[in-house]
């Protein structure tokens, strides 16, 4: 038996695709953090943004901006056409269920900006 | 995946202690040749990953036996109030060293050694991708850590704490070399660490046995894989922060001078921004052991596989958002304390749920209680309270309570040696039929284990009372009346147990080397790759190599071992001297091409020499020394393309069982291109780095804004641009002129040199010229390093390029032989991203710094 027959097509794009959702959990991390100590640094807080601060709408909204973005990658993971064998069917699951945590880790991560003291 | 019991399976050959030339087949005969480390001084030439595997173990586990000698010291000295015994200022050092010694000269380049000697046979390789760099982050970390030993004994040893925090260990506070010992020899191990992140991850992507999908991979290698990502991604700001720190020692730039435009902090965020990631770096490793022997040891299949795969990943990223958890107290806004402190408590999680996996897989085995069974046992204990104390640590108002006290101690202790040594301890009784060929006898390792888990709780369980009581850490003697007499002995008496198991286990493995029974093939009845040889191990590790189709390969094929014995794999039969083995895609372990490894060579330890030399230069200050051993250094660099590639094409070639595949030399991305796609992976994270530092410093250090910020000569800034660009695309045009001929590739290599050289002339130029007095303030001194960066990298293209024209003149280089110019294209336009975000961001600088007066004080 030749060994091609032996195995599945897959390709390395899946595995960089295991680590999108995460990526984004990081980015969101990044861009949490240095937002939150720009604004410090230069009072944002205190600058009214109709019912909260500039610095938590900023904030609030770099949050949704990165759920947004892991949630369609979860849905563009679920509409690709799914593969029967491995590895590609390993690393499917093995990706979206990596995604639904970075969605999970996200949301959770970050939530305290809806009700901490932004810069005491 | 089945969920039956296991069978108990023999996959090698006959048990034999050394090979006589009777026992070999005549295909077998030619291995050994060819794959033999020479005897005598030949030794030192050895590139075998088996060779150096073991030489690994064996350097961490002196260092290991240094540091416990070191933590015993402590434990004396702590054992009752106001001790004479050792001075502060001895004490310091002991206390430095002792950690420095167990992090970085113990922990990882033992899980190193162990991934070296294990993986390739896991993954069904002959050897690792860059065998020659393993032998050169060899060197490098035995001659680090010497440098760091020979500094305790001459008592210079480093004393700032093992994490050399700012102004303690800036030139004004730590006016010796102790400091600059610690930086260069860290750097120099660190070296070897970035080498074995790119070693691993390439060769577990590409060098497995043909069949061994992604899927079907062993988990220890998936764990070594998230672990060498992360090194590539943690390491190099501890490099960049060690550089600039020693850059402010020796040449007064001051990023963490409060004074002058720099922030101490600076050093913690970079400090942590690996040291917290490397707690991780060396949990995975351990976990991914106790992965590979726990259900071997209980007679039952892992249970989740991908859900174990999905939490290493997980907890591969969420690692690096825990940093600032080391600086709760430093004053940063509640706010970001919250992300960081969710972080370290979800962190926890994926954690959990390999703890869960492992008891599970015991609940539906058949536990029995072997010598390494006992020390896994002890993994749990230990490391569960570790982990738990670890969750209380993460929560902010506990850990200002605590912070810098002995539960701090308490809680580390707990997380390393039992998620690390524990699992390591099982690991080598389990493994030692493999690397030595005998069989352990139990009694002494029984004794070993209890006398060590009793004597580690004894230690450090109480410790954590020590540290609730108020006992700061890192304090020579301590008085009487606090309470804190008895634990402190306490912990002495269960310190000294500890050492006498730590003795009786070392004691143990020299009598089961010399007097351990010879083994039989698989003695503990494992269904993956590494059994499925003779034991001990030849140098060429499979006689042929196997093709997978399951994560179970001796549970598919009992006699698998024996088979391959007998050369019905992949490439059986050696010729022209070559060193073979397979290439496969990433994804599907489906075969690409045919791999030629190195020969033995001195020039891995002759490089390493060469760097030793510009470390002691620096220590010393013999500056006229450094630039000549920097050259020693790039001219034997150079010499280790003399043995890479071929000269001539070969086309298809077979590999056995039918299968027809090209050489290395002769496919687009061989090894080597990945491997720079790796180290520039890495690259660009001291890069970020760089940038982070810049940003903080702007936005957060006192004195800013400092003195008035000059823009660079627009003329100058334009001609770097241009240089670098036309370095990337001549080096494309390189690729290009090859489908024409090789002299005009070798042309438009010559434009890339010449573009890098330029490049090169002018970042120190205006280095040099035009950034005034960088030893003013943090600005400057962030001016220059930008700029140093992007000379150091367009004189490195510059070599890169020159030397792509000598391959290409000397017939290295073909149509179907480009790799050398694809890896050049590669580093340059790498080399021109970095320049040009270096020049616009320190365009934008002059605008940016007075922004900055209206900031918050």
């Amino acid at each position: 038996m030749s060994v091609r027959n032996l195995i599945a097509a897959g390709s390395a794009a899946d595995l960089l695709l295991l680590c999108a959702g995460l990526v984004v959990w990081s980015s969101a991390f990044v861009a949490l953090y240095a937002a939150l100590s720009l604004g410090c640094a230069f009072g944002w807080d205190a600058v009214a943004l109709g019912p909260v601060s500039l610095q938590r709408g900023i904030l609030v909204g770099l949050w949704l901006a990165h759920l947004a973005l892991i949630a369609a990658l979860l849905v563009w993971l679920r509409r690709r056409a799914a593969p029967t064998e491995d590895p590609g069917r390993f690393l499917a699951r093995a990706t979206l269920w990596a995604s639904v945590v970075a969605l999970a880790v996200t949301a959770a991560n970050y939530a305290p900006i809806l009700g901490l003291s932004a810069c005491l | 995946m089945s969920d039956a019991a296991r069978p108990l399976v023999s996959g090698g050959a006959a048990p034999r202690d050394t090979d006589t030339p009777e026992d070999l087949t005549p295909a077998q005969r030619d291995l050994a040749r060819i794959w033999e480390t020479p005897p005598g001084w030949g030794r030192l030439a050895a590139v075998n990953h088996t060779v150096l595997g073991r030489r690994f173990i064996v350097a961490a586990f002196v260092f290991f036996a240094i540091g416990g000698v070191l933590a015993m010291l402590i434990r004396a000295q702590l054992a009752s109030p106001r001790s004479a015994f050792v001075g502060p200022e001895l004490y310091n050092q002991i206390f430095t060293m002792h950690g420095t010694v167990m992090m970085f000269l113990f922990a990882i380049p033992m899980f190193e050694g162990l991934a070296i000697y294990l993986l390739p046979k896991m993954l069904g390789a002959r050897d690792f991708a860059f065998p020659r760099l393993t032998a050169f982050g060899f060197w490098c970390y035995v001659l680090g850590g010497t440098i760091l030993v020979a500094a305790m004994l001459l008592g210079i040893a480093p004393d700032s704490g093992w994490f050399m925090y700012t102004p303690l260990s800036s030139g004004r506070h730590s006016p010796g070399i102790n400091a600059d010992i610690w930086l260069l020899g860290v750097t120099f191990v660190e070296i070897s660490a970035i080498a074995a992140a790119v070693e691993f991850t390439v060769s577990i992507l590409k060098f497995r046995a043909p069949g061994m999908s992604l899927s079907r991979m062993p988990l220890f290698g998936w764990y070594v894989l998230v672990t060498a990502g992360m090194m590539l991604v943690g390491f190099p700001p501890l490099i960049l922060g060690s550089v600039l720190l020693e850059a402010e020692r020796v040449l007064d730039l001051p990023f963490f001078d409060p004074a002058r435009g720099g922030d101490a902090l600076l050093w913690q965020h970079l400090f942590w921004l690996f040291g917290h990631p490397e707690v991780y770096i060396i949990f995975l490793p351990a976990a991914g052991l106790v992965s590979t022997i726990l259900p071997v040891l209980v007679r039952r299949e892992i249970l989740g596989y991908a859900a174990i795969v999905v939490s290493i990943t997980v907890m591969g990223f969420l690692s690096f958002g825990l940093w600032v958890h080391h600086m709760f107290t430093v004053g940063i806004p509640h706010l970001a304390q919250a992300f960081f402190s969710a972080a370290s408590v979800l962190v926890a999680i994926p954690t959990s749920v390999q703890i869960f996996l492992w008891i599970g897989t015991m609940m539906a085995g058949r536990p029995s209680f072997s010598v390494p069974m006992l020390y896994l046992v002890g993994f749990f204990v230990v490391f569960v309270c570790g982990g738990l104390t670890g969750v209380m640590l993460a929560i902010v108002p506990f850990d200002w309570q605590v912070h810098d006290t002995h539960f701090v101690v308490a809680h580390m202790h707990y997380v390393l040696v039992g998620g690390f040594i524990f699992p390591m301890l099982a690991a080598a009784y389990y493994y030692l039929p493999h690397v030595t060929g005998r069989e352990p006898l139990y009694g002494v390792g029984k004794l070993a284990f209890w006398l060590i888990f009793v004597g580690f709780n004894l230690t450090f369980l109480i410790m954590h009372l020590t540290g609730l009581l108020g006992m700061p850490r890192r304090y020579a003697s301590f008085p009487t009346g606090y309470g804190w007499d008895w634990p402190n002995l306490i912990s002495s008496v269960g310190g000294f147990i500890t050492t006498a198991g730590f003795a009786l286990f070392a004691i143990d493995m020299l009598f089961q080397l010399r007097f351990g029974r010879r083994t039989k093939p698989d003695p503990w009845g494992a269904e993956t790759l590494e059994w499925a040889m003779p034991l001990r191990p030849r140098a060429y590790a499979f006689a042929s190599l196997p093709t997978v189709s399951s994560r179970t390969p001796l549970r598919d094929a009992p006699g698998l071992g024996a088979a391959l014995e007998r050369g019905e794999g992949h490439l059986a039969t050696p010729r022209n001297r070559w060193q073979e083995t397979l290439v496969v895609d990433m994804a599907s372990g489906e075969p690409e091409h045919i791999a030629i490894l190195p020969r033995p060579t001195i020039l891995p330890l002759l490089t390493a020499l060469a760097i030793a030399g510009i470390v002691l230069a620096l220590l010393f200050k013999l500056f006229w020394l450094a630039p000549a051993a920097a050259a020693a250094m790039v001219v034997l660099l150079l010499l280790w393309s003399r043995d890479a590639g071929q000269r001539q094409d070969h086309g298809l070639l077979d590999a056995g069982r039918g299968l027809a595949l090209p050489l290395h030399a002769e496919v687009a991305r061989p090894a080597s291109w990945w491997g720079v796609v790796f180290l520039l992976a890495a690259d660009a994270t001291a890069f970020a780095s760089l940038v982070f530092g810049a940003l903080f410093l702007w936005l957060v250090a006192p004195g800013w804004p400092g003195p008035e910020v000059v823009p660079l000569p627009p003329a100058k800034a334009l001609a770097l641009a241009a240089a670098v660009l036309a370095a990337a695309v001549a080096g494309r045009a390189a690729v290009a002129a090859l489908r024409r001929s090789v002299p005009a590739a070798a042309l438009a290599l010559w434009a890339a040199a010449v573009a890098e050289a330029a490049a090169l002339g002018l970042a120190l130029w205006l280095m040099l010229a035009d950034v005034p007095a960088p030893t003013s303030h943090a600005s400057l001194a962030m001016t220059a390093a930008f700029l140093a960066f992007v000379a150091l990298h367009a004189g490195i293209g510059a070599v890169l390029a020159a030397l792509g024209v000598w391959r290409c003149v000397a017939g290295y280089v073909s149509v179907r032989r480009a790799a050398d110019l694809r890896i050049g294209v590669l580093w340059h336009d790498y080399t021109a991203a970095t320049a040009l975000l270096s020049l616009v961001f320190l365009a934008a600088l002059p605008w940016l710094v007075p922004l900055r007066s209206l900031a918050r004080p």
